[in-house]
Order: C-alpha cells, then sequence, then structure tokens
C-alpha cells in the first residue's frame, strides 16, 4: 500500500504576493508610444463587435458605430477603462480559497480547455468527462493552484449542449475553489451564474456583490469580437462577474510580425473588449489578458516560451498596470512530449508571467502541445515548480530558517496517481448538493426538449 | 520555382555551419537587480560578516598565505593557523579590487569582459562522469574532454571554459592539466581556466597561455588571460593548495573568483542570515589575499548557497532557497562593486523536463541576480556529477532564449505597422501583408532544439524528444568541427613546453 500522505514539497494552500519590482522590458517613453499607438488603431481602423446589443451600446456612450466596426475616441476608452476596479476579490465556495486578483498578488490556475489528455499511461487521446474529473481532483489535490481558469481538458464524450452543466456542477461537488464558465453564448453563462450561486448558498443578486467565477473572452484578432464571446461577456458584465479580455495576437499570423505590433494591437484590442464591459457595467471587474506569441514563420506553427514571447508577457504587464488593470498571461509551451523542451519553454513562460507581475496565470500547470494536450504528469510538474516559486517570492527573514530541507521528489506521473488515490472530495452542504443536482436535471430537460440553447 | 543564387548560397553556407544558432556576441543586462535582501539587511550581513573575521577569523592551513596576511597587519595564531583580520583591514584591502575587467583570449573576437552588467557563459566544469544517450553515463576520459571541449567551441553563446567539462580520468594527475590546457589551446580560441591546485599547475597554465598569446610575462599581467575560481573549505578554512594556487595567479595578474561553499545545516549555519553572512566572510577572506599580493588584481565574489538534500545529505539545487541566495550574492557583490560569479545549476539524474525547469529557473536567477559570469552554463546534470553532451545542447537553446530575451523591443511607426492593420482589418491574417513580407526571415527567434511541428508530423518522425534530437546536433557539431587558427610555431613551442613538463614528471608540489 502506498503512502498516502501530501508530497513533502507540498506546502499549505495560499496566495503569495510578489516582493520584486516587475521587470519592465519597455522604457516610459516606448510604453506611452504603444499606448499612443494602440488607441490610434481604435480612432481610425476600429474593432469589428459582431453583437447588435454591443453594437447599441457603444454608440449609446458615443462611439463611431459604422455597420459592425466601431471607433472610438481616446477619450472615450479613457473614461471606460478607468472605471474597472484595479484588484478585487474573487470568491471561492470555500472562503478559504478566495483569492485577491491585482496588485502584487499572484493566483495560479491549472490548464484549460485542450481537447485532448495525455492519460497516466501516457498514452493520448480525446478528452473524456472521466478524465475531466480526474483534472479536477488532482487540481483540487496541489494547494499549488488556487482557482480553475477553465476545463482543464474538454469532454468530448459528452453532447456539447449540456457538457457545461456537467462540468460546472463537478466544479462545485469536487473543488473548493472558483473556476471559469465559457462565453459561449450568454445562456451557459446563466446557467454558471445560478450553479455558483447555488454552490455558494447566496442568491445570483449577492453574487454581483462578491464575484465567484471568471469568463476569459477572446478577441478573434485581428480587432473582431465574436457573437458568442460578447454574449457571454454582456451576461457576465450584468452579473458583475469579471471577464478576462485576451486578445490572441500571434505575431505573424493574427498580429503584425513584430513585437511592437503585436503589443500594440494586444492593447487595442483589450482596452476596446474592457470598455464594452465598464459601458455595460460600470465598475465590474475586468481583467488585461496578454497572450501574445509569434508563430514559426515558415511553417505557421505557434511558439511559445520563447524570447519574443516572454519579452511580450513582460511587456504586457506594463501595459496593464499603465490602465490601471489587472493582468492575466500563462504558462505555455509547444512541445509535443514531457521532456526537457517543456521545461524549458514552460521555465521562459512561468518567470516572465511572475516578473512580468502578472496577476492571474492561466494554463499554470498540465499544459503541452501549445495547449492541444492536458497532462496529469506536466500538472504536478509545473504545480512543484509554482510552489518552488512561491517560496521564492516569500520575504526573506534573516533570523529564521531559510526554508525548508529540499527532498528529491517522486517522479511526477507516479505522484499524480498517488495524489488521485489519495484524493477525498472537499465537505459540501447535503441541501447545497441537492439544489445543484435538481438545477442540472432541470436544465439538462429543457436543453434536451428545445434540442439545443434554451 | 527555380531556387536564386542568393538561396543556393544561403543554403550552402547553412550545410557549412552546422545547427542554426545565434551568433558570438558579447551580452549586456538591461534589468536592474532583483534584490531579495532590504538595505537594512544588506548591511546586516555584511557587519556580521566582518564580525566572523575579526573574531572567528579564517583558518588558513597554507604558511606563505598566512604570512602575507601576518604582515598586512592580520592577527596570525600560528599555533591554530586561524588568521583574525579587522573591519578595517578588510575594507581597506577590498577597495582596490576593479569593479570590471577584460579577459583576453589568444583570438581577437574572443576577449570577454566582467562586470558591470556584462554577462559571459561557460561551459560545465570539473564532473568526474559524463553522459550521452549512446554511450550512456561514464567516467570520464580524455577522449571525453576534448569532444566536450569541441562541442562547446562550436557553441556561440559558450564564451569561456571555467574549468575541464569532464575531468579526464584516465590521465595521470600529475601531467592532466599538461593535455588539457593543450586541448583548450588547439581546439578552441576561448579563455580558459587554471585549475588552483598548488603554484606549479598555475604556473604551467600561465606560460601556456603566454605562450599561446605570444606575448612577455608583463604584458601576460598588463592582459589577463586566464581565471581560476577558488573554493574556501567552508566552514570558514582555506586550504593550502587553494591558496598557493591563488597567490601564483595573483601575482602573475590573473582572475581570481572566491567562491565558498556554504550549504545551509551543513557547512553553514542553517539561517539564510547565516549562511550568508559566512559566504561573505569566506569570500572577503580570500579576496583580501587577491589584494595583499597584488593591489588591483582582477577578481570576483562567487555565491553558492544551496540547501541539503534532507534523505542525502546531498547538495539540492534550483530551489527556491538556492534562487534567494543567489540574489543576496549579487546585492553582496555590488555592495564592493566586484563582478559575481554564478551558476546554472540542477539536480535531475536525466536530460528530461525537470533538468530543463530547474536549469531555467536557475538562469533567470543568474541573469536576474546580475551574474557576470554564469559558471557551468551548459552541460552540468546530476548536481555537478556529470557533463551530459544533451544537456549542453538543451542549454545553449536555453541561453540563446535567455540571450534575445534581453534584447530591447524595438518600437517605433515601421514596427508597429498600423498601414498593416489597416491593410489586413478586423478578422484577416497578416501571412501575406507587405509588413510581414519585410521582416519574416528574422523577424523571430528561431530555435536550434525546440520543435513545433504538430504531435501528427512529429509522431511520424519518430516523436524524437529534445534530447534525441540534442544527440543529433552535438553529434553534428563534433562531426563538423574544425579547430580555429593557430600559428605552427606556437603550437611547436607549447608541444615542447608540454614534453619537457611531462619529462620532469609534472606537478610535484600536490
Amino acid at each position: 500500500m502506498k503512502s498516502r500522505s501530501p508530497p513533502a514539497w507540498q506546502a499549505p494552500w495560499r496566495q503569495v504576493e510578489n516582493p520584486f519590482a516587475p521587470l519592465a522590458p519597455l522604457s516610459e517613453d516606448e510604453l506611452a508610444f504603444v499606448q499612443d499607438r494602440s488607441l490610434r488603431v481604435l480612432e481610425e481602423i476600429g474593432v469589428e463587435f459582431l453583437h447588435e446589443g454591443a453594437l447599441a451600446r457603444l454608440a449609446a456612450a458615443g462611439a463611431d458605430v459604422d455597420s459592425r466596426r466601431v471607433r472610438f475616441d481616446r477619450a472615450l476608452i479613457a473614461e471606460a477603462v478607468a472605471r474597472a476596479p484595479a484588484s478585487f476579490r474573487l470568491h471561492a465556495r470555500n472562503p478559504a480559497r478566495s483569492v485577491v486578483i491585482g496588485g502584487r498578488h499572484i493566483a495560479f490556475c491549472p490548464v484549460a480547455s485542450p481537447p485532448f489528455a495525455r492519460g497516466l499511461d501516457g498514452r493520448r487521446r480525446e478528452g473524456r468527462f472521466a478524465d475531466y474529473c480526474d483534472f479536477l481532483r488532482l487540481g483540487q489535490s496541489l494547494n499549488a493552484l488556487h482557482f480553475f481558469g477553465g476545463y482543464p481538458v474538454e469532454p468530448t464524450d459528452l453532447p456539447a449542449a449540456s457538457r457545461h452543466l456537467d462540468c460546472l456542477a463537478a466544479f462545485v461537488t469536487l473543488t473548493d475553489r472558483a473556476w471559469h464558465a465559457y462565453s459561449l453564448g450568454a445562456w451557459r453563462i446563466r446557467d454558471a451564474i445560478e450553479i455558483a450561486a447555488i454552490g455558494r448558498g447566496i442568491s445570483t443578486e449577492a453574487l454581483k456583490a462578491a464575484p465567484g467565477i471568471v469568463s476569459v473572452v477572446n478577441a478573434n484578432s485581428p480587432l473582431r469580437f465574436d457573437t458568442p464571446m460578447l454574449d457571454g461577456l454582456l451576461t457576465m458584465a450584468e452579473y458583475r462577474q469579471p471577464v478576462i479580455v485576451t486578445p490572441f495576437t500571434l505575431a505573424g499570423a493574427m498580429a503584425p510580425a513584430s513585437l511592437a505590433g503585436a503589443l500594440a494591437q494586444q492593447n487595442a484590442e483589450a482596452l476596446a473588449g474592457i470598455a464594452l464591459v465598464q459601458l455595460a457595467s460600470p465598475g465590474a471587474p475586468a481583467v488585461y489578458g496578454g497572450f501574445t506569441s509569434n508563430v514559426d514563420m515558415k511553417s505557421g506553427a505557434p511558439a511559445f516560451g520563447t524570447p519574443e514571447y516572454a519579452r511580450a508577457a513582460l511587456a504586457g504587464g506594463q501595459l496593464a498596470r499603465l490602465n490601471g488593470l489587472p493582468y492575466r498571461s500563462s504558462n505555455a509551451n509547444a512541445s509535443n512530449a514531457v521532456d526537457a523542451q517543456a521545461g524549458w519553454e514552460s521555465a521562459m513562460s512561468l518567470m516572465a508571467a511572475v516578473l512580468g507581475h502578472a496577476n492571474i496565470v492561466l494554463h499554470g500547470a498540465g499544459w503541452l502541445e501549445g495547449g492541444l494536450v492536458a497532462s496529469f504528469e506536466k500538472m504536478v510538474l509545473d504545480a512543484r515548480v509554482i510552489e518552488a516559486v512561491a517560496v521564492m517570492l516569500e520575504p526573506v527573514a534573516l533570523d529564521g530558517p531559510a526554508g525548508r530541507p529540499a527532498e528529491a521528489a517522486a517522479p511526477a506521473g507516479a505522484e499524480a496517481a498517488a495524489l488521485l488515490a489519495a484524493y477525498q472530495p472537499p465537505p459540501l452542504d447535503a441541501s447545497i448538493s441537492d439544489a445543484l443536482t435538481a438545477f442540472v436535471a432541470r436544465r439538462r430537460e429543457e436543453i434536451a426538449r428545445r434540442g439545443g440553447p434554451a | 520555382m527555380a531556387a536564386s543564387p542568393t538561396r543556393k548560397r544561403r543554403a550552402a553556407r547553412a550545410r557549412r555551419q552546422g545547427p542554426q544558432q545565434l551568433p558570438w556576441r558579447r551580452v549586456e543586462n538591461p534589468f536592474p537587480p532583483l534584490e531579495v535582501l532590504s538595505a537594512d539587511q544588506l548591511e546586516h550581513i555584511h557587519e556580521a560578516s566582518l564580525t566572523v573575521l575579526e573574531e572567528l577569523g579564517m583558518e588558513v592551513l597554507g604558511a606563505e598565505a598566512r604570512r602575507i596576511y601576518r604582515e598586512a597587519g592580520a592577527r596570525v595564531d600560528e599555533g591554530t593557523r586561524r588568521v583574525r583580520l579587522d573591519r578595517a583591514l578588510v575594507m581597506e584591502r577590498m577597495a582596490s579590487a576593479p569593479s570590471q575587467f577584460t579577459l583576453y583570449s589568444r583570438a581577437e573576437g574572443r576577449h570577454i569582459a566582467l562586470g558591470g552588467n556584462r554577462i559571459a557563459m561557460a561551459a560545465v566544469s570539473s564532473p568526474p562522469n559524463c553522459s550521452d544517450l549512446d554511450g550512456g553515463r561514464r567516467v570520464g576520459s580524455f577522449a571525453d574532454f576534448r569532444a566536450l571541449v569541441r562541442v562547446a567551441a562550436s557553441l556561440n553563446c559558450v564564451h569561456l571554459f571555467a574549468g575541464y567539462p569532464v575531468e579526464p580520468v584516465d590521465l595521470p594527475v600529475s601531467t592532466r592539466h599538461l593535455d588539457c590546457y593543450m586541448t583548450f589551446i588547439a581546439d578552441s580560441d576561448r579563455v580558459w581556466r587554471t585549475y588552483a591546485l598548488g603554484a606549479q599547475r598555475s604556473r604551467d597554465g600561465i606560460e601556456m597561455n603566454r605562450i599561446a598569446r605570444g606575448i612577455s610575462a608583463d604584458e601576460m599581467r598588463e592582459k589577463p588571460g586566464l581565471i581560476t575560481l577558488i573554493n574556501t573549505n567552508s566552514p570558514l578554512r582555506l586550504d593550502e593548495p587553494m591558496s598557493q594556487g591563488l597567490i601564483e595567479m595573483a601575482r602573475a595578474g590573473q582572475a581570481v573568483a572566491i567562491t565558498p561553499f556554504t550549504l545551509l545545516g551543513a557547512m553553514a549555519p542553517s539561517t539564510l542570515a547565516g549562511a550568508l553572512a559566512q559566504q561573505n566572510a569566506e569570500a572577503l577572506a580570500g579576496l583580501v589575499l587577491v589584494q595583499l599580493v597584488r593591489p588591483g588584481n582582477p577578481s570576483l565574489y562567487g555565491g553558492f548557497t544551496s540547501n541539503v538534500d534532507m534523505k542525502s545529505g546531498a547538495p539540492a539545487f534550483g530551489t527556491p532557497e538556492y534562487v534567494k541566495a543567489t540574489l543576496a550574492g549579487g546585492q553582496l557583490a555590488r555592495r564592493y562593486r566586484l563582478p559575481f560569479r554564478t551558476s546554472n545549476v540542477n539536480a535531475s539524474n536525466a536530460v528530461d523536463a525537470q533538468a530543463a525547469y530547474e536549469s531555467g529557473m536557475s538562469l533567470w536567477a543568474a541573469f536576474m541576480a546580475h551574474g557576470n559570469l554564469i559558471h557551468h552554463g551548459a552541460g552540468w546534470l546530476e548536481g555537478g556529477l556529470v557533463a551530459s553532451f544533451e544537456k549542453m545542447i538543451v542549454d545553449a537553446e536555453m541561453i540563446q532564449g535567455m540571450f534575445e530575451t534581453l534584447r530591447p523591443i524595438a518600437v517605433d511607426d515601421d514596427e508597429i505597422g498600423i498601414d498593416a492593420m489597416a491593410e489586413v482589418g478586423p478578422g484577416g491574417h497578416f501571412f501575406g501583408a507587405k509588413h510581414t513580407l519585410e521582416r519574416y526571415r528574422d523577424a523571430f527567434y528561431a530555435p536550434m532544439l525546440s520543435d513545433w511541428r504538430n504531435f501528427e508530423s512529429w509522431t511520424e518522425a519518430g516523436a524524437p524528444d529534445a534530447a534525441r534530437r540534442a544527440n543529433a546536433i552535438w553529434k553534428r557539431l563534433l562531426a563538423e568541427f574544425e579547430a580555429p587558427p593557430l600559428d605552427a610555431a606556437i603550437r611547436e613551442e607549447l608541444e615542447a613546453y608540454v614534453a619537457r613538463r611531462k619529462a620532469e614528471g609534472g606537478v610535484t608540489d600536490g
């Protein structure tokens, strides 16, 4: 019988603050220049919003709306973005697992959204709900991880129309952390709002004052937001849940083939999305997302953990702080295996996120293959490094012990298996569990009856 | 489309030049250093270490070193061999240490500047074993030594040899250094290191370096070409071979790095304050000796404080404690305006994700601590017990990536390309944009080792992991290796020197 004791490297769950000054590759003048040019992009080229409701809001606020193309006056952007809080609390159903997003705080998340899983047997397969639940259990067992920034793997064996009900309910039953809902239409977000409120035993009205779910809204770069994402963004804003606006600016493909160009476009798109949140729901929490990297100019393949990626992650933090917003970055790599490439590309991404003062590190643990694969082994490996980063960020107490004695860790795959074997679900009130089951059953039936979105 | 003459030329050049890598260049760090200690904490450690030197002192096993300390006014107890240094003496002598200097190579383009915000990357040093995927793990031989020197010398991001990339255990100890130094000179044009193991080894190194550069002993003193790394025998002891090597090197004007080996809870107290104070005391004692031998001699402050594995007692590397001690070490070095030596370490037993992840963390710490000489930069594995051919390539990829990360972001209207965004418009793509075509060739870092093929193509190619791909790269570098030119007369003189010294029996002083 294997020992069920937690791994020696694992410290109690805690959120650390970054004591270092952020690394800043752009001078103040260069930063101001990039900001100025992104505002010019918004004034002169504009952004497409494929959503009537969003267009109406923006027109009402005084933006120049020409068909689906919206051009923003820089004063309008400045005024709207200034309404976003610099920092906010994201509430988990277990109050001890709530996190602060902003300032010097960092929250790390497990990988989100890969269609494939690499199992403990090393095989790569399409994600299934059983894998999904195991990733939730493993994430819950890793104290280095703070909340779930999406489905750690897509459960492709569940029907797409009701998948979100099973997945979101599992966040509540298998974990006690905060979580993410996908902005794929307003109805899915509304279901998520209900499930979050049920999970915490509060009303949806109370949820507005104490947000508990996040949603990443990706710009459809270049310079476009699509309908389902905007539907989600507006619903999240209505319920005052934080939206993480993240342009997908791969330099050379969806953005100019230069770092400065991709950053200027990223900034334009992020500010446009966040301005919409603020115009729809002034003061609602919003996060500036950076995901600028480059493509391999020979093959068009996205590259992660490269020098360009690292510099963009650092500069993205500068742009977020310039605009007074919390910042989201990632722990990304493009390797096909849990090998040295995965290790160094992740180290580049992770250190750039941390030293760039990211407040949320999405895809913090478990990501492989440029986000196509979630790996249990990599999740444990990443969590160990994140734990080391957390200790690194703790202040030096000269007279206390310098740290814990090190201990050679077990192979990451074996440790993942042991953590899953030792997993216990966090306590959940029976009335909450019943209410959740009833809600999911009702909504599943409604969706089945209508054959799709309700 | 037929290949243009330009393209054909480029392809031919690419074939000759081996794997794609960035050119050799000097690297400067544009970022301010990260600091883990407050100004008060830094002064506290400084003062505590001076108290250690005043009250406890260092045990100095070399009689000549004790004599030099005594003549400078240190309190020396010949019975206990304890040397106690007053604060004023320490600070007065430290003032003559230069804050930056250049080490001169036998080739004009390969000099390295140390200090300020400059970074020099060294190959792995001193492991007793080496490994590669074909030959496995084995005790180091001279053949392995030569192969590692040739691979490292083929990597543009490796600036110097700060030690033997593997210990050639099959060579006799008394003459090993002669063969190794000859290889450094003949197979590379980089700056190299002598081991401070007694006076004779140091003298041989100095003489061979002088001959290789075709200069006089006076010129050699003016323009140092060698470095040695002194480890104090922590806690608080300097052994005789090390102090003799130090004295020889300083007399000849060559650079000396002093690196205490202060493992928390083993050779040093278990508090960071205690370990750093001890590290600092030992480093200052050595650095003062260098300045007493030859005021103004180039030297470096070395940090190697880490924690130990609680089960085996072995040193742990790439840990958060190591990172903090590294950042603090950089602060202490800057406190005395000295160049800082740190390392690229990891504790993995294989060229795997752990090795690269830990090395990645160590490298970031070394860069953010403003390490000037990054020791063990390429090839270190198993906490320094193994030099790995594949890891050397993995490290080179990481080092290149770090060097590129330090490059400023070009910010102007040409780069930003608002016209391109207008041309492409919402929902389009930039693949064919004029702005893209103008710069796609060298817009982004092109990796030597990273493989960005999709899973299907990668699997069809046999699913080679990074270690397997690194294996192919070092073999290609080795196969295509060409020794840098060396004047025939100089080679002859060196060979004669080595032959004479071997005939004399090599080293007889230890």
